[in-house]
């Protein structure tokens, strides 16, 4: 059985992007993620840069991950409805005058102990990484350019979201990077796996208390140039066996 | 030991810039491929100084005229761009539209050319006159399929009369019908560059490069020297 001594490392970090600060604009990116009694979510949104209150759409919807899942915990809803949940809550945190101009993308993950890992996205952005040593990649599909997408709006009720769902007994580790499109769109090719666990590796080598800082230098000294959008990177890993844990710190 | 750059991109993201220009024989009178020449050459000139500090474009030109289209000068960054060999183009023969556009629409389904994380393409096409190959079906083509369909697509036309089948086959092309620009000469050539110039500038320099700015929005902002930048702009 898992419990909460064999989750690993979770950090996340957020930077905003150099044309938001030319053009006095916030970071429109937001992220959230909390161990709880019955496992642990995670949420990155990425708020549509052409909308006015988009900041305030990233920010709802990230807390509205974690009421959905509280809310299928307590058994209020069922599994089939949280995409739904998410959406309602989404909606319900945004004061009306907002809701207009307050679109946005999201990416989620949690883990609920005897049950399994849920996964989710709308719009761009990347949850990548390995289950079981096997490489996971979700993203948009790339038939298009950047900074076209789908993403959730209260203008649109039916949102169509991609999920997947992994049940407990099939597994044995999880090493995830959830990331906003300013970090996404500048992963090399067949290199999103790998990367995520680079960047695992790299803050597990840190204290807990200092691997956030570690995270914000690395989003801060971007390697690729002139990348002007704001970048959110959440990293999490768990493992059933507690020998595992021990191999990555 | 693996390193960040091992995983990332080191080139910028690019905003590709796709010029389809007449060179049928027409152009050469009253010297408009000489003004269209100057004014691409300025373009490019005014593209090279911003890609240096803001972000990266990439241009490609394709020209319609002889007996069929061909690509003058393939997509490049134009930080890479040797602006001494870029050869002026020369106006003779017919004008086969139609098929630039058909490349053009291979140009941009080709991820090799055009990746993923690319902005948001702009295509320009500049004619003076009435096209004589079959232009419709590519057209059709590339305004309804694929990633052509996301394009934003400006048109000029050189001495050509509102209400005639060539300006109506510019305003087919147009993301916005209400946006085929008019030229009579070469100072209305010059400036509807310099419109292109200013939109593709000012969009990279936005948090959202794939809005377009409308040609109003452009003409209302201070015109900046080359190369200029804020002093507190980081790149």
């Amino acid at each position: 059985m898992t419990s909460p001594s064999n989750m690993g490392v979770i950090t996340g970090a957020s930077v905003i992007g150099p044309a938001h600060i030319r053009q006095h604009m916030p970071n429109q990116d937001a992220f959230k993620y909390r161990n709880y009694g019955y496992g642990c979510v995670m949420a990155v949104a990425d708020g549509v840069g052409s909308d006015r209150y988009s900041h305030f759409g990233s920010k709802a919807v990230v807390q509205a991950v974690h009421e959905a899942f509280c809310a299928y915990v307590r058994g209020d809803i069922s599994r089939t409805q949280i995409t739904k949940s998410i959406y309602m809550h989404y909606v319900s945190l945004l004061k009306k005058r907002y809701q207009s101009a307050a679109s946005t993308t999201c990416l989620f993950a949690a883990y609920i102990f005897n049950q399994g890992l849920y996964l989710g996205l709308i719009g761009d952005g990347i949850i990548c990484g390995s289950i079981n040593s096997q490489p996971l990649v979700m993203q948009k599909e790339s038939d298009s350019f950047t900074n076209i997408v789908k993403p959730l709006s209260p203008q649109r009720p039916n949102p169509i979201w991609t999920t997947k769902f992994i049940p407990e007994d099939r597994l044995n580790s999880i090493r995830l990077m959830l990331a906003t499109d300013g970090v996404s769109e500048d992963i090399l090719p067949n290199k999103e796996s790998d990367f995520a666990s680079y960047l695992i590796d790299y803050v597990n080598a840190w204290r807990a208390e200092d691997r956030q800082i570690k995270l914000l230098n690395l989003l801060e000294n971007w390697e690729t140039p002139r990348s002007l959008d704001d970048k959110t990177i959440v990293l999490y890993q768990h493992f059933r066996n507690k020998a595992e844990v021990s191999l990555y710190g | 030991m693996s390193e960040m750059k091992d995983f990332v991109y080191q080139t910028a993201r690019t905003l590709p810039v796709i010029l389809l220009l007449d060179t049928s024989g027409s152009m050469f009178e009253n010297n408009k491929i000489g003004a269209m020449n100057s004014a691409v050459r300025d373009m490019l000139t005014s593209f090279k100084s911003y890609s240096n500090t803001i972000a990266s474009i990439s241009t490609a030109i394709i020209t319609f005229g002889g007996s069929s289209a061909r690509v003058h000068l393939p997509m490049t960054v134009v930080d890479e761009l040797d602006l001494t060999a870029l050869q002026d183009m020369d106006a003779h023969g017919m004008t086969p539209m139609g098929e630039a556009i058909s490349i053009a629409k291979t140009m941009i389904e080709d991820k090799e050319q055009i990746p993923s994380r690319a902005y948001r393409p702009t295509v320009v096409l500049v004619s003076d006159g009435m096209p004589n190959d079959c232009w419709e079906a590519p057209l059709e083509e590339f305004k309804a399929d694929g990633r052509s369909a996301k394009c934003y697509r400006m048109a000029m036309g050189i001495g050509v009369d509102r209400g005639s089948d060539a300006y109506d086959v510019l305003k087919q092309f147009t993301s916005d019908e209400e946006q085929v620009f008019d030229a009579s000469d070469a100072a209305e050539i010059s400036k509807f560059f310099r419109y292109v110039t200013m939109s593709t500038t000012s969009r990279i320099k936005t948090a959202n490069p794939n809005l377009i700015p409308s040609m109003e929005e452009v003409f209302s902002q201070p015109e900046a020297e080359s190369g200029e930048v804020d002093d507190d702009f980081p790149f």
